[in-house]
């Protein structure tokens, strides 16, 4: 195996990684939480952009633009709707309660998604009772038990880059990494220079004192929790497009492995995102290549993060946290 | 002033329970012991078709229930040891099936090396040292893990351990063990490809091993049944030992509040480490316990399976042992007998652990729970209810209850001047230790009426209090005083204020 191509290769999920992991980091720096449902929010986006782009009325060339749209704002929605009914109840409450709501919610996702999913004839429903086809094609259906894929939807050979007759860059990892920095960009100006994210950044602080501001920290908690859950959208439909199949446990190892990134970049900092998911990323695609056992593959990745934690117990770029008696 | 508030509540709350707080642990503790042991003699007598399920009816036991028995001791296990974990140190692990797999492959090793390697026919001998065996390695392998672990916190304490339990399945995934014994007994290891030819296969990577506790070909069920059973007891033993032990209280103060803990000094680390330690070792047994079966195979012993562990604290209380058996019981028997359980056994979870916590955690909805408890306990409760309003008429007016307090007042000021100074003053006589139950507010302040003087009290800054506020004081007094000579006849000498109010 080419080294370049692993490099490339670990870039580019390493880039997936980040983006959920600024989702992660985001909602965990403002509410202080760890929002475990949020690798399952990445697998609703991969599901919601096949079900829309599978639909009928969205087979135009526009029409994988348009999925990822409605992806996007439908995890947006989902996440604030999560923390609406499930966190926000819970503000006060002990870590412990919050984290373990958290898995619930997680486990609830990824089931719900399981029943609906595999409901067959929900498209024949829909053709023969409410007369509307609702998949472009028969062979097709949206609904069903079978294993889903997208990458026939995200199909970017067109952007290959050949650089020798060995060394190709496919263009799935170029708009991979250009949508993670660009998205690494547009966040940390999001958050430093509008008024919002001046918000963000005082809840994040201190909330009681945020409150006594004038700030609205439910609104701000809220917002970041949309903002975490459409980049989750976006990182669902790349992930996906790797390829990796769809099932409703889909979004359960990038969840974990991105949480990991932000905890080994420092959970809270946006460039620790973005640093802790491209080393992971990395870590991962030289030891599935190198190691001789696939297997051991977790168990590399994972060290990493015990490594990191042991010497640097906030992360990478944390910020040593003091403790007020 | 709130302070001495306070102090009188929780003495009224202490005065209204029929048992002292040590009597009724003790209790709760025979009785967790009473019901497992009642539980295990009915089922054994019913595995065995034995005189008692004549007496029950239970009819022939299928071969699905028998099934049940064993698995229901580990998980019991397993949940319980997450208790001390979970519920009493307060730190959230989710690599709790790290452990047990460590104690499966580990039991299945030491199994089989013992009965085919040494020919052990004695399968009570050869499980127990397996089950040791399984212990000692899962806690060995507890405290590595809890080496780094512990030095995290909350969230971060969560996801590490669920690291290191997904680090222990990959390495488990990759090994390889052998029992060879042409040439006297040897072990071969392999990793992390298989290389070892000959010899029994015992761990064979990914794929599931050979089932232990078995007799020849077949499964010794009530054997391993009472192996089950005293590991449970065990179990039960050890937790309750530890959770009343002068270590068990500090581990309980450093959840409650680590950084007093920490100033009080107790060696918060050390402390998180042995209750850590001891559950990895019981759910190293559990695993052992686990591996009569051969449905198991190292990816199953996965977050997942932390998660379901989980739930079964979750709902059965975290810190409450009874709570977690009878949780993990029922959770474990009803999927596998209830057809839709069955399928949506995972949704169901995830509800439990949603509303458990929301509930449990919610202050609106605590409160409704709360209001609906004292409706059931009003009765009971009436004379601590009047307690509580002398007490908010003691705290002065002004704050929330302040109208409330100020309505009870005039009440008893009423009171008051009607009985005006009665002969005897002073001291309270235990006569009216036999105030019926249900004393109306006139009647209660007219008894004390006039009875109980302070000194004049003075605020922190060294003012004197006014004549209204002082009598509110020696009001709210008299009122706990009648309460107290009510409720037990046990005389508590006069209360002085100290002066500063």
């Amino acid at each position: 195996m080419d080294i370049m191509s692993v490099i490339i290769n670990g870039l580019s999920i390493g880039s997936i990684y980040a983006i959920i992991a600024l989702g992660y980091t985001m909602v965990y720096g403002i509410a202080k939480m760890l929002n475990f449902a949020h690798g399952d929010v990445i697998m609703v986006g991969a599901y919601t952009f096949f079900a829309a782009a599978h639909a009928r009325n969205l087979n135009g060339p526009g029409g994988p633009f348009a999925a990822v749209l409605i992806a996007i704002v439908l995890c947006a929605l989902l996440g604030m709707a999560i923390e609406f009914l499930a966190y926000r109840s819970l503000r006060q409450a002990p870590s412990l309660a919050v984290l373990i709501t958290a898995i619930g919610v997680s486990y609830l996702l990824q089931n719900v998604m399981q029943t609906v999913m595999s409901l067959d004839g929900v498209d024949r429903f829909f053709k023969n009772v409410l007369g509307v086809v609702i998949s472009e094609n028969n062979d097709k259906p949206i609904f069903g038990a079978d294993t889903k894929m997208i990458t026939d939807l995200v199909n970017m050979q067109a952007l290959d880059i050949h650089l020798s007759d060995t060394l190709t860059i496919p263009g799935l990892a170029i708009v991979t990494i250009a949508v993670n920095m660009l998205i690494v960009v547009l966040l940390s100006l999001f958050v430093n220079y509008t008024k919002m994210g001046k918000a963000m950044r005082s809840v994040s602080e201190d909330r009681s004192a945020a409150q006594l501001m004038g700030i609205n920290v439910n609104r701000t908690i809220t917002v970041t929790f949309a903002i975490g859950s459409g980049l989750a959208a976006i990182a669902g439909i790349l992930y996906c497009a790797f390829p990796h199949e769809l099932v409703p446990t889909t979004g359960s190892i990038p969840g974990i492995k991105a949480f990991i990134a932000a905890v080994i970049g420092g959970i809270g900092s946006i460039p620790g995102a973005l640093i802790g998911g491209l080393l992971l990323g990395l870590v991962e695609q030289l030891s599935r290549s190198f190691l001789p056992v696939t297997e051991l593959t977790d168990a590399v990745v994972y060290s990493v993060l015990i490594i990191v934690l042991l010497f640097r117990p906030t992360g990478l770029l944390g910020k040593k946290i003091h403790e007020k008696v | 002033m709130q302070n001495n508030a306070s102090a009188l509540q929780e003495s009224v709350r202490r005065r209204s329970r029929a048992f002292s707080p040590k009597a009724r642990h003790i209790l709760y503790k025979s009785f967790t012991f009473l019901l497992v042991t009642l539980a295990f003699v009915i089922f054994y007598d019913w595995l065995c078709e034995g005189p008692v399920s004549g007496l029950f009816a239970m009819g022939k036991i299928s071969r699905s229930v028998k099934g049940y028995f064993v698995p229901v001791c580990a998980w019991v296990v397993a949940a319980v040891s997450l208790n001390l974990v979970v519920g009493f140190s307060g730190e959230l692990s989710l690599g709790h099936a790290g452990f047990m797999s460590i104690g499966y492959s580990t039991g299945i090793v030491v199994y089989n090396l013992l009965t085919k390697g040494y020919g052990w026919e004695n399968i009570y001998l050869s499980m127990a040292v397996t089950m040791l065996a399984a212990g000692l390695m899962a806690g060995i392998i507890g405290f590595l893990v809890g080496i780094p672990v512990l030095r995290l916190r909350g969230d971060y304490l969560a996801i590490v351990t669920l690291a290191c339990a997904e680090i222990i399945k990959s390495l488990l995934q990759c090994l390889y063990v052998s029992l060879d014994t042409t040439d006297g007994v040897r072990l071969l290891f392999a990793f992390p490809k298989n290389t070892l030819t000959g010899g029994t296969a015992l761990l064979k990577g990914p794929t599931a091993s050979a089932p232990i506790g078995t007799k020849g070909t077949t499964t010794d069920l009530p054997a391993l049944y009472i192996i089950g059973f005293a590991l449970v007891i065990l179990t039960l033993f050890v937790v309750f030992n530890l959770t009343d032990s002068r270590t068990g209280r500090a581990i309980k103060s450093t959840r409650d509040n680590r950084i007093a803990a920490e100033s009080m000094g107790i060696p918060v680390t050390r402390h998180k480490m042995i209750a850590f330690v001891t559950a990895a070792v019981l759910a190293g047994m559990a695993g052992a316990l686990l591996a009569n079966k051969s449905t198991y195979q190292p990816a199953n012993f996965n977050l997942d399976m932390s998660i379901m562990v989980l739930v079964y604290v979750v709902l059965g209380g975290l810190g409450n042992v009874l709570g977690t058996i009878f949780s993990t019981t029922a959770l474990y028997i009803l999927p596998e007998e209830l057809r839709f359980m069955k399928d949506y056994r995972m949704l169901v979870y995830a509800l439990v652990l949603i509303f458990a916590m929301v509930l449990s955690n919610n202050p609106v909805i605590k409160g409704w729970v709360t209001s609906i408890v004292s409706l059931v306990k009003r009765r009971r409760k009436s004379i601590n209810l009047f307690a509580e309003e002398s007490r908010n008429a003691f705290a002065a007016g002004d704050d929330a209850q302040g109208a409330n307090a100020r309505e009870v007042l005039v009440i008893e000021d009423a009171g008051e001047n009607e009985t005006a100074v009665q002969p005897e003053a002073a001291e309270p006589d235990s006569n009216q230790a036999e105030l019926p139950e249900e004393v109306p507010a006139e009647a209660l302040a007219a008894q004390a009426g006039g009875r109980l003087t302070l000194e004049r009290l003075y605020t922190a800054d060294g003012t004197p209090l006014d004549d209204e506020t002082q009598r509110r004081i020696e009001l709210g007094l008299m009122l706990y005083e009648a309460y107290v000579d009510s409720g037990k006849g046990k005389k508590k000498g006069k209360k002085k204020g100290g002066g500063k109010a």
